[in-house]
């Protein structure tokens, strides 16, 4: 065979060491946009695509006018190609009309025998033609596809460095050393990556052995692929759209993908040293669940039996048993007191700490009035409360100087959330102002109604705090009548826990999400569309929901396309009318799963089946308008069925239209959504449509302007594989990855928000932190 | 011809009567097998349809380079093409939703 001086044969590609591929993209012959005296062909076996090019005599030829490529440069073109003569073949190389020289394509002992040739060319930005003209007597051979890569100049060898940046790559026989020289990273010929030590023991490897790999890629996009001769994916990271820029052969054996801020994303002993398709580093902390309140009143003198907690992990499953607790109770002594819970997983994550306050209440404690209303002028220091005539609520000004107002269980409802400040008296005035005020008589909170006529606090049997005028009439309250949490301070120091689902139809998986979403104690369910999946089905979805949740759970309802296509929309709306009729603790207002607000403690939900029913507009309207009653302090939702094409990573289309979505993050309202049947979340985003990323890391916080969106659409109907990608999402949860079904949960406090994606084999797959930002 | 006719307008006029109306609409998927392709496209084109009854009509399927975002390639991108019969109530939450 002829050498030209631009023409890298495979021997010569090795010693060069690593070369690159942009993306590695892939050109069936057969998919020629031209061709003179070649035809297509598909009788020999091993062809990939639909076929291959059968080359004719000398000057047969075939051209392709669309290698795209995105900034121009020299590539190199790999031909696959078969030649079951007796002797070699070859073709020019023409690149937009200028001949790049000659491929050679050496006998391979049979027309099924597939091999591979590469030629360096330069390219342009945008298309490219190419023609591929056999110029020898013998002609052309069996061509079946063509590879377009970018060529990498570094001329380095792969066997010198520890490292592989983006787009470079390991070939057959190539390693990564590390830089002591301890371990080696090696594609071995047989299509296997191992990682060995110098004593020559195995630690690592992709179990790949063959299956034909014979290039190791860190792609663009940030996943490292393990490719065979035909192009096609045999392992794979997974770490796409994660920002890995960096692979290193460490010293100490971990072979660790890293982002350019050194952040890692993926490591070798992210699991087994087995090896295997999608490992990833063990960075997701394990999560405490509180078991009974996170507030809890005590007489004093009383005993105090805490309660616990369990913590899950996604590694170590359930460690419940590994907590630690510190904090003390002295429940002789009237006072506040912490107990706080933390955990650490097997790879040394630990969990955000959990806090349970407990009151003890003095025994002799009481307004100064020793009842259940304060008047004017009375005041109560520290550790005095008072209570409901009913005994179901107390008010209490705990020594870390926060009011707060309890139910008999010791949840808080409502507090001024002032502890740490120092105050030590809460005084009602004679001009009508609630203040609160410090040793030095500094005022830390007030009510700000001086001059309103308030005389008379009285904290009511239905758990609200009210301050009256002379005439009886209301100029004040916390708003939270029936136990519901605050409307002027939102709710204290408890969290309030939610489930998000989508997607259920009414089978066995479903039931596991439901028994999951009741283990993990949510108080109240969002459903976002798409419940029975059956006109005869509606009565039974409701059931189970009753029988596993609850009677009173409200599992909260927005319409999907398959509550109107297959289920009946009617009733799957009554049902989920008498499921809220019964729930004291959430008000909504609207039509009932359609264009509905509803409120819960210290969240404000809008539902709305955009894209479902109703026109659009209306819907738009209704979003932006109850947004912008939002209640002061309380945390924002936007809940709908459908998507936009970006923010999924199915096949969905854009059903809803960017309105909705950008309002919802104009006022900081986070987006909850179902219809793909999978789980995935964004980044914290500036802008929806054009998904600006503001933030990737795994706590933010969402303010006007800035949000997230998640597809909680694993219910229990089905599961769906990935399509789709893009730098904006945080996780992706498909078949793909081996997706079961599971369940969003969001545990909402007053500043921030604890979320986590769990499945029903108690897997935590997502976790992050959500602060709020007004 | 009289009865061909005939037997259009009398299908036409239950149509109309019945205030149902037939559409074709599409949905497609992308995926690295071509059944997962298909299936996806089917899915995809059941849920493009609002309501009612679903008459597969044509499936195209094409490689791809791929937006796929995941390992492997080629890709294969599958369309199906569904009529959509679309009756009553469901029909005006069609025509609601398009004001």
């Amino acid at each position: 065979m002829k050498h030209k001086n631009n023409r890298i044969k495979t021997p010569l590609a090795l010693l060069l060491g690593i070369s690159t591929a942009h993306a590695g993209t892939i050109y069936q012959a057969e998919d020629y946009t031209s061709a003179g005296g070649s035809t297509k062909s598909k009788a020999h076996a091993g062809y990939t695509g639909a076929g291959f090019v059968d080359f004719g005599g000398n000057g047969s030829w075939i051209e392709l006018d669309n290698l795209s490529v995105p900034t121009t440069g020299d590539y190199i073109l790999t031909l696959r190609y078969a030649n079951g003569s007796k002797g070699d073949r070859q073709a020019a190389a023409i690149v937009n009309g200028s001949n790049r020289g000659n491929i050679g394509f050496a006998k391979t002992g049979g027309w099924k025998n597939w091999a591979s040739d590469t030629i360096a060319v330069p390219l342009k930005q945008g298309n490219n033609r190419l023609r591929l003209q056999a110029n020898t007597g013998s002609g052309g051979p069996n061509l079946d596809s063509i590879e377009v890569s970018l060529k990498e100049a570094t001329g380095n060898s792969a066997s010198a460095t520890s490292t592989l940046a983006t787009n470079q790559q390991l070939s057959s026989g190539q390693s990564l050393t590390s830089a002591n020289g301890s371990h080696r990273l090696v594609l071995q010929s047989d299509g296997n990556l191992v990682i060995y030590k110098n004593t020559g023991e195995a630690i690592w490897d992709t179990k790949t052995n063959g299956k034909g790999g014979n290039r190791f890629i860190l792609q663009g996009d940030g996943n490292l692929v393990l490719r065979n001769s035909s192009g096609s994916a045999i392992w794979a990271s997974g770490t796409n759209g994660k920002g890995g820029t960096k692979l290193v052969m460490q010293d100490d054996g971990n072979l660790v993908l890293y982002t350019s801020s050194n952040a890692a994303v993926w490591s070798s002993k992210g699991t087994s040293e087995t090896g295997g398709g999608s490992n990833t580093p063990d960075t997701i902390k394990p999560v405490i669940t509180l078991n009974g309140s996170a507030n809890i009143s005590i007489p004093q003198g009383s005993t105090f039996n805490d309660p616990g907690a369990t913590a899950s992990d996604n590694q170590d499953g359930n460690i419940s048993n590994k907590i630690t607790v510190t904090g003390t109770v002295n429940t002789a002594a009237a006072g506040v007191y912490q107990r706080q819970y933390n955990v650490k997983d097997a790879a040394g994550n630990a969990a955000n700490t959990v806090t349970r306050i407990i009151t003890v209440v003095s025994s002799g404690s009481g307004g100064s009035n020793g009842g259940s209303v304060l008047q004017s002028g009375q005041q109560l220091n520290v550790n005095q409360s008072i209570q409901s005539a009913n005994g179901n609520y107390r008010l209490v000004l705990q020594t870390d100087g926060n009011l707060v107002l309890y139910t008999k269980s010791g949840q808080a409802l409502w507090s001024t959330k002032t502890n740490g400040k120092g105050a030590t008296r809460f005084v009602i005035q004679s001009d009508g102002n609630l203040v609160l005020y410090t040793s030095a008589n500094q005022s830390v909170w007030s009510s700000k109604t001086n001059g309103k006529g308030g005389t008379k606090l009285v904290i009511q049997d239905d758990g609200n705090l009210v301050l009256l005028n002379g005439s009886g009439t209301s100029v004040w309250s916390t708003n939270t009548g029936n136990g519901s949490g605050g409307g002027d301070s939102g709710s204290g120091a408890g969290g309030v826990k939610i489930a998000f689902i989508g997607d259920t139809g009414y089978g066995s998986n479903f039931q596991k999400v439901l028994n999951l979403i009741k283990s993990e104690k949510a108080e109240l369910t969002i459903v976002a569309g798409d419940t029975s999946y059956s006109s005869s089905g509606d009565d039974n979805w409701d059931a189970m929901v009753r029988n596993t949740l609850g009677s009173s759970d409200p599992a909260l309802v927005v319409a999907g396309n398959h509550d109107t296509q297959d289920s009946k929309l009617s009733d799957v709306l009554s049902f989920g009318k008498s499921r809220l009729s019964r729930a004291s603790n959430v008000q909504c207002s609207g039509s009932y799963g359609e264009q509905m607000t509803c409120r819960y403690k210290n969240i404000y939900f809008v539902l709305s089946s955009i894209g479902t029913t109703g026109s659009q507009s209306s819907h738009e309207n209704f979003i932006s308008n109850s947004l912008n009653e939002s209640p002061n302090g309380a945390w924002r939702v936007c809940a709908w069925h459908k998507n936009q094409r970006d923010m999924q990573v199915g096949g969905k289309t854009d059903e809803v239209g960017w309105n909705a979505y950008e309002t919802c993050r104009e006022k900081g309202a986070i987006i909850a959504t179902g219809h793909e049947h999978s789980y995935e979340r964004t980044h914290l985003l500036s802008d929806m449509s054009s998904k600006s990323v503001a933030s990737t890391s795994s706590t933010f916080t969402v303010s006007p302007g800035k949000t997230f969106a998640f597809v909680s659409g694993l219910g229990g109907i089905g599961i769906r594989d990935q399509e789709r990608g893009g730098s904006h999402w945080a996780k992706i949860y498909t078949s793909t990855q081996g997706a079961t079904y599971g369940a969003m949960f969001a545990t909402f406090y007053d500043d921030r928000a604890e979320f986590y994606f769990k499945n029903i084999s108690g897997k935590v797959i997502d976790q992050f932190t959500v602060n709020k930002g007004y | 011809m009289k009865s061909l006719i005939v037997a259009v307008l009398m299908i036409v006029s239950v149509q109309v009567y019945a205030g149902c109306e037939s559409t074709m609409v599409e949905g497609g998927h992308t995926a690295l097998k071509i059944k997962d392709a298909k299936a996806g496209a089917f899915e995809e084109a059941k849920d493009a349809c609002p309501a009612g009854d679903i008459t597969p009509a044509s499936l195209d399927c094409t490689k791809v380079d791929g937006d796929i975002g995941v390992a492997g390639k080629p890709a294969i991108r599958c369309i199906q093409q569904v009529y959509c019969n679309i009756c009553g109530d469901d029909l005006a939450r069609k025509y609601e939703a398009l004001e």
